[in-house]
């Protein structure tokens, strides 16, 4: 192998034990999940054993740090885990091993060393109230970190849901003014990874794609990475069957529950969800919350902190800041309704019934008086 | 010549509704029916059934016949839109509220006051009296947007490229801050305003099937607005009034 004076992600790989096999094994792997068939894992192989690797900076806004959580709970030792944790992590305020001042110099040192080459990963949201004091980072507001970190990246990945929706944090009423990555950064292109947190293995694969087509893979109109944000969770749902069978659970440990039914009626959001868990799954491809028993709470979606409970299914109304439900709207509505046309039915039939009356009296009436212009008549033509 | 203008004697009959508006109604009935019933289980649905889900397809079906009755409502309403181009003014009606006549204007307060008991008897109309109208106007506002909010859930399945025309409608509830959630959210909404419209617009057709003084049921079934015989009651006012106006 020719002698280069950068390290590839495949030297680093091999520097920490991981064997070809393995290596390919995760470049087949990844070429499944973006959905491009089995004939480009080559490309993807030949692109990580070659070109230089892609840095990224991870940077922690306002967040519970649920995606580093995440993130560190994959199986070991998976080549989608290291090639993130180990290889390409330039900065990351959890997971590297300096601190306080000079974790803020490695920030500043990855951000020149790599301008204009890195991924700039944002976890958490940026607060806007108060100037931004709600989140203070090495003594300064979030948003000047962000700003300085989006300056001079590639693009921006908004990881998890609190950088690409608000989670939350801009949940009514919002009382930080959260904005959110893609709200704030204009001149990048922004890539929404939501999530509450994140699937792990659509970092790698979003990474892998990076480097292998040296390009942003294909967005949808959310600005989400259309490979794994393209369907619904219920579209892909292991309990579907039981779904459009009619099966559904209808109370926590009942027969149904045990039996693995639908949990549509528990107040799955599985329906209205953009995500991959059902095909990715979670932890080493063991299982997902509905999987495992739990409805969907449709964490990957915007605003889902603010559409009343997590087990209903009919939401509260959004826009009007109200706990109404529509059915409650139905409720009211149809009952106003119903009763109005009962009230105005009776008046109207009071009222025909007694027009009714009337005209007979005045049929009466009329007869009458044209019987007596008839005798009338008669008693001129006599005198004449 | 048109129809609106026409003043027929009682007992003549006018040929209003034609054939295509008459199939559109019925059509849009049982679509509208089969959409509430299916929906209202949609978002609520009957209680839970076992069995081998091979073989079982009980919801699937409920769907099913949600997405057909959607679409053949869909389609009857674009035809309709396009039959409003070349049907008579009644056929035309329903789309456009004319809202800078005073006449109009005029009509609607006689048609309020004819539902408050003030006056003895309606108006005659050919098409719809301007209460009507309005009702009609807010029914179409109503269904058409059950199809757009209905065509944004339906596009998010990804079955067909042609949906993927209504995608705006995805993209306008996540522009607003919430999802698509939302959009199921308002379809629901919508078919409560939709359930009231069909009480109300049933109550008001036998009402004035009853009461008023032309045809209604008979009318949206062979297309002929017949003009009852006016009241002995009315007939006497009419009388007294041209006495007057002899005198």
């Amino acid at each position: 192998m020719a002698q280069r004076s950068y390290e590839t992600h495949y030297d680093t790989l091999r520097r920490n034990g991981i064997s070809r096999r393995d290596f390919l094994k995760f470049c087949t792997m990844t070429a499944a999940a973006l959905g491009l068939g089995p004939a480009l894992a080559p490309t993807i192989a030949h692109a990580l054993e070659t070109k230089p690797r892609l840095p990224v900076v991870w940077i922690d806004g306002l967040s519970c740090t649920c995606c580093t959580e995440s993130f560190i709970r994959t199986a070991h030792p998976l080549a989608k885990d290291i090639i993130l944790n180990m290889i390409s992590m330039d900065y990351n305020d959890l997971l590297m091993a300096a601190s306080g001042e000079q974790a803020l110099e490695v920030f500043e040192e990855a951000i020149a060393k790599h301008k204009g080459n890195y991924i700039l990963a944002v976890q958490g949201n940026a607060p806007a109230g108060y100037g931004g004091m709600y989140c203070i980072d090495g003594g300064r507001p979030f948003t000047r970190k962000l700003e300085a970190g989006a300056a001079n990246a590639k693009a921006v990945v908004a990881w998890g849901n609190c950088a690409s929706w608000g989670c939350i944090q801009a949940a009514r009423p919002n009382p930080t003014d959260v904005k959110t990555v893609p709200d704030l950064i204009h001149n990048k292109p922004v890539i929404r990874i939501p999530g509450c947190p994140p699937i792990p293995e659509v970092m790698s694969a979003l990474v892998a794609y990076i480097v292998t087509f040296e390009r942003l893979p294909e967005l949808d109109a959310q600005g989400r990475f259309a490979a794994f944000y393209g369907q619904h969770v219920h579209d892909q749902c292991v309990r579907r069957a039981h779904f459009d069978a009619g099966e559904f659970v209808e109370a926590w440990d009942d027969e149904g529950a045990r039996k693995g039914y639908c949990l549509y009626k528990m107040g799955c959001k599985g329906p209205t969800t953009f995500n991959a868990c059902p095909t990715t799954r979670w932890n080493d491809g063991t299982s997902y919350p509905i999987e495992s028993g739990h409805p969907c709470l449709g964490c990957a979606e915007q605003g889902f902190w603010d559409q009343g409970s997590f087990y209903d299914r009919i939401m509260d109304i959004p826009l009007l800041s109200t706990m109404t439900t529509a059915q409650k709207i139905a409720a009211g509505v149809g009952g106003t309704v119903a009763a109005a046309v009962g009230v105005h039915a009776v008046c109207s039939t009071a009222f025909h019934l007694c027009r009714k009356h009337r005209e007979k009296e005045c049929a009466k009436a009329c007869a009458g008086e044209s019987a007596a212009s008839a005798q009338n008549t008669d008693g001129d033509t006599e005198k004449q | 010549m048109n129809i609106l203008n026409i003043h027929p004697k009682p007992g003549q009959g006018v040929y209003v509704y034609e054939f295509p508006v008459r199939l559109w109604h019925w059509t849009i009935v049982a679509c509208i029916f089969t959409l509430f019933v299916t929906g209202h289980y949609i978002g609520k649905p009957p209680q839970s059934l076992t069995g081998d889900p091979t073989r079982l397809f009980y919801f699937g079906k409920l769907i099913m016949a949600h997405y057909t009755a959607a679409l053949i409502l869909v389609v009857a309403m674009v035809c309709r839109i396009l039959w409003a181009f070349v049907g008579n003014q009644v056929s035309r009606q329903i789309f456009i509220l004319p809202f800078w006549r005073k006449q109009w204007w005029r009509g609607l307060g006689d048609d309020i006051r004819w539902y408050c008991f003030l006056t003895k008897s309606g108006d005659i109309h050919m098409g719809h009296n301007p209460l009507a109208q309005a009702g009609m106007f807010v029914c179409v506002v109503a269904i058409i947007f059950m199809c757009l909010t209905g065509l944004g859930i339906y596009q998010a399945k990804g079955y067909s490229q042609f949906f993927h025309l209504f995608r705006f409608m995805e993209d306008l509830v996540y522009w607003s801050g919430g999802n698509l959630l939302d959009l199921v959210v308002w379809h629901r909404v919508g078919m409560v305003i939709l359930v009231a419209f069909v009480m109300i617009h049933v109550y008001m057709v036998i009402r004035e099937e009853i009461m008023g003084r032309t045809t209604m049921i008979s009318t949206m079934v062979n297309g002929v607005r017949l003009v009852k015989a006016t009241p002995a009651e009315d007939r006497a006012d009419l009388r007294a009034e041209a006495e007057a106006g002899d005198a």
